[in-house]
């Protein structure tokens, strides 16, 4: 919301657009998905049927009910709601790239941190969003993940004694 | 007289200094992320949550809801100094206090509001004092059905938060549900593991929080142009005697209206918001003045603010129902330290309801100290660049997410929620049902479950016993209330705005 309403004002003020306009039934294709969860969880509610207490005691009821809800909450979003076009504005092709490169780095910390271990990830997780989200150069976004790193290591490590992995290296 | 006595001890409790120091820095950090770009309480609080699981309950839920009210105030900056308001609630405190700013009065406005926050807050204290307890002077009178029919209250909030699409809503509540239960049933049963071990402990919620509010809140936030608080010519923030004259009443007003309104579950601060303003403005001898500079107009908002945070703690504490996110991230605070709220949670951990009582009256103090002379200070903080900010917050998650069980399982959850969470608000689909029915579904099916043991399959035992039953008429009651409320605000919003916008915050 505070993004929303900070986003509208922003660009109410200023004027810029430099966004592109898609429009997609984004809504139908969401009501197709909530049908497939729908009927994931009415499958999971037969499958435990035969270990119920009661026809409506049981690990099964929950699954039965919110499947069969959502089955026509589908329907009615596929069907019912027609056409109704979600305007969505996606930002322009660098922070597109600026953005996937930022979820590659989280992914590759949360990967590497069993083998490297914390401190290291950490540092070099850092220096990776500092350049990337910052566009600091490589110097700058360095001495800002030392800082950080440092700082977390104090807290976390040093006066919290939280377990982190260590990795081959043990540090 | 009871309350009086459990407050004092309370008091007694709070007045620590290690609780004192939680509530002034709770305070102080939601005031900073009011006003940061990229960081809402909401996040901030899902952030912090498992960070503060080391300080133990009390200390942690005192420096959570610190941050909560702080937040409160910290938005008001940004919508007076710059017209950028950092909630819909705080819509209609721009309306004023922008023109104000422009006329170089920023510093007044900017105190009537920390003053009206101030009063509204301990006005919804003292509120909170004598409600609560009622409401939960019934908790020996309720089973499993009454539990059911508390879980259903619960749901009519999905009508509040539910953005622009009822439907949509009730889908992601019903998504929220879905995941739940994943892992063990109620019975014993495995439920949705598809033969994979790691989900049999099911999702963790603090991961699934951080994922959503947190990790897709940085990435909204990077595609965003930041802007900084300006302090030229704002003039003193302390308001003149004149300022303070004028807006007394509406203070009083606002902090009434938000209050009442506030205990309704669900009900919204941006509902309470417009409605205190549309009557202050009815009530003015000079209504033209409203939109052009009015302190009034910026005094009867922020009140109505912050008494209806203050009142959200009632269904809260006495329901365990949330009436707005960072509530929401709350109740789940309040699970992880193995506190239920509902009716017994005065009865069970009485002394740490009323200590959180009675620290919110200190938070309430520390803001009004520490925010008037500090005013300047925020503003250089803000001046700190995104790009910094940013990096920081992706860390804290990914450590936060961690630190619950210390698992790279939840980690991973977490980012795949971020991802999600992300395009879930592009395609407008809202995550606070989704949140809500996730903490609530296993507490819904306990009770549904328990309730139908009880009546051998029967639903009429839902309507048989007498609480349950005016529960759920209330429930229906409520939801017709919340559809009236939400469309008054949303055509408030567009008319103030010119345009539509999400009011679930």
């Amino acid at each position: 919301v505070k993004r929303g309403v900070r986003s509208f004002y922003i660009l109410k003020k200023r004027g810029k657009r430099n966004v592109f306009h898609k429009k997609i039934s984004a809504d139908r294709i969401g009501g197709l998905v909530c049908i497939v969860f729908g009927a994931l969880a009415v499958s999971e509610s037969v499958r435990l049927f035969p270990t119920r207490m009661d026809s409506l005691v049981g690990d099964h009821t929950l699954p039965g009910i919110v499947g069969v809800i959502m089955i026509l909450l589908g329907l009615l979003l596929v069907f019912s709601i027609k056409g109704k076009q979600v305007k969505v504005q996606f930002p322009d092709r660098k922070m597109m790239l600026n953005m996937l490169f930022t979820l590659i780095l989280m992914f590759f910390y949360w990967f590497l941190l069993p083998y490297l271990g914390y401190v290291i990830t950490t540092l070099l997780a850092s220096i990776g969003l500092f350049k990337v989200i910052g566009s600091y150069n490589l110097l700058k976004s360095s001495i800002f993940a030392v800082i950080l790193t440092v700082c977390l290591y104090l807290l976390f490590i040093f006066w919290l004694k939280m377990p982190f992995p260590t990795g081959f290296l043990t540090i | 007289m009871e309350a009086i006595s459990m407050l004092l001890s309370g008091f007694g409790e709070a007045l620590t200094p290690i609780n004192i120091l939680m509530a002034i820095i709770g305070a102080i950090v939601g005031t900073l992320v009011g006003m940061l770009p990229g960081l809402g309480a909401t996040s901030a609080i899902a952030i912090l949550l498992p960070l503060t699981a080391i300080l133990g309950p009390i200390q942690g839920i005192i420096m959570l809801a610190g941050i909560y009210y702080g937040a409160m105030y910290g938005g008001s900056t940004t919508a007076i100094l710059l017209n950028i308001p950092g909630e819909v609630s705080s819509v209609p405190t721009a309306l004023d206090g922008y023109p104000l700013a422009k006329q170089g009065r920023g510093g007044p406005a900017l105190g009537i509001a920390a003053i009206a926050s101030f009063v509204a807050g301990c006005l919804g204290v003292v509120g909170l004092v004598f409600f609560a307890p009622l409401l939960a002077s019934q908790a020996l009178k309720f089973g499993p059905p009454e539990y059911f029919a508390l879980m259903v209250l619960a749901l009519t909030v999905i009508v509040n938060l539910a953005g622009s699409s009822i439907v949509k809503g009730l889908i992601m509540g019903l998504f929220g549900y879905w995941l739940a239960m994943v892992g063990m049933g109620p019975t014993g049963q495995m439920r949705f593991t598809f033969g994979t071990e790691s989900l049999a402990n099911g999702f963790d919620m603090i991961s699934v929080i951080i994922g959503l509010f947190a990790i897709s809140e940085v990435l909204k936030g990077m595609e965003e142009k930041q802007s900084s608080i300006s302090m030229k010519n704002i003039g003193s923030v302390y308001p003149s005697r004149a300022d303070i004259k004028k807006s007394s009443k509406a203070m009083l007003r606002g902090g009434f209206v938000g209050f009442i309104m506030g205990l309704l579950p669900g009900c919204s601060t941006a509902v309470t918001t417009f409605l205190s303003y549309d009557l202050e403005k009815k009530m003015s001898k000079n209504p033209e003045q409203f939109g052009n500079g009015a302190i009034e107009g910026v005094a009867a908002p922020e009140a109505a603010n912050n008494a209806t945070s203050s009142a959200g703690f009632i269904p809260l504490f006495a329901f365990g129902i949330p009436s707005s996110p960072p509530l929401a991230i709350l109740l789940a605070g309040l699970m992880i330290y193995g506190l239920q709220p509902g009716p017994v949670l005065f009865e069970q951990s009485g002394s740490f309801v009323w200590t959180v009582i009675a620290s919110m009256f200190i938070g309430n103090i520390m803001l009004l100290i520490l925010n008037l002379p500090l005013v300047g200070l925020w503003a250089k903080l803000t001046q700190v660049p995104y790009g910094v900010i940013a990096p920081i917050i992706l860390i804290l998650s990914f450590i936060g997410a961690y630190s619950v069980r210390n698992s790279l399982y939840d980690v991973g959850i977490a980012l795949i929620f971020g991802v999600l969470g992300y395009f879930l608000n592009k395609y407008q689909w809202p995550v606070i049902p989704l949140i809500l029915c996730f903490i609530l579904g296993p507490m819904l099916e306990s009770s549904f479950v328990q309730s139908m043991t009880m009546s051998s399959g029967s639903f009429a035992i839902f309507i048989e016993r007498p609480i349950s039953l005016g529960i759920l008429i209330f429930a229906v009651i409520l939801l017709f209330i919340s559809f009236i409320l939400i469309k008054r605000t949303k055509d408030r919003v567009k008319e103030a705005v010119g345009s539509d916008l999400d009011i679930a915050g």
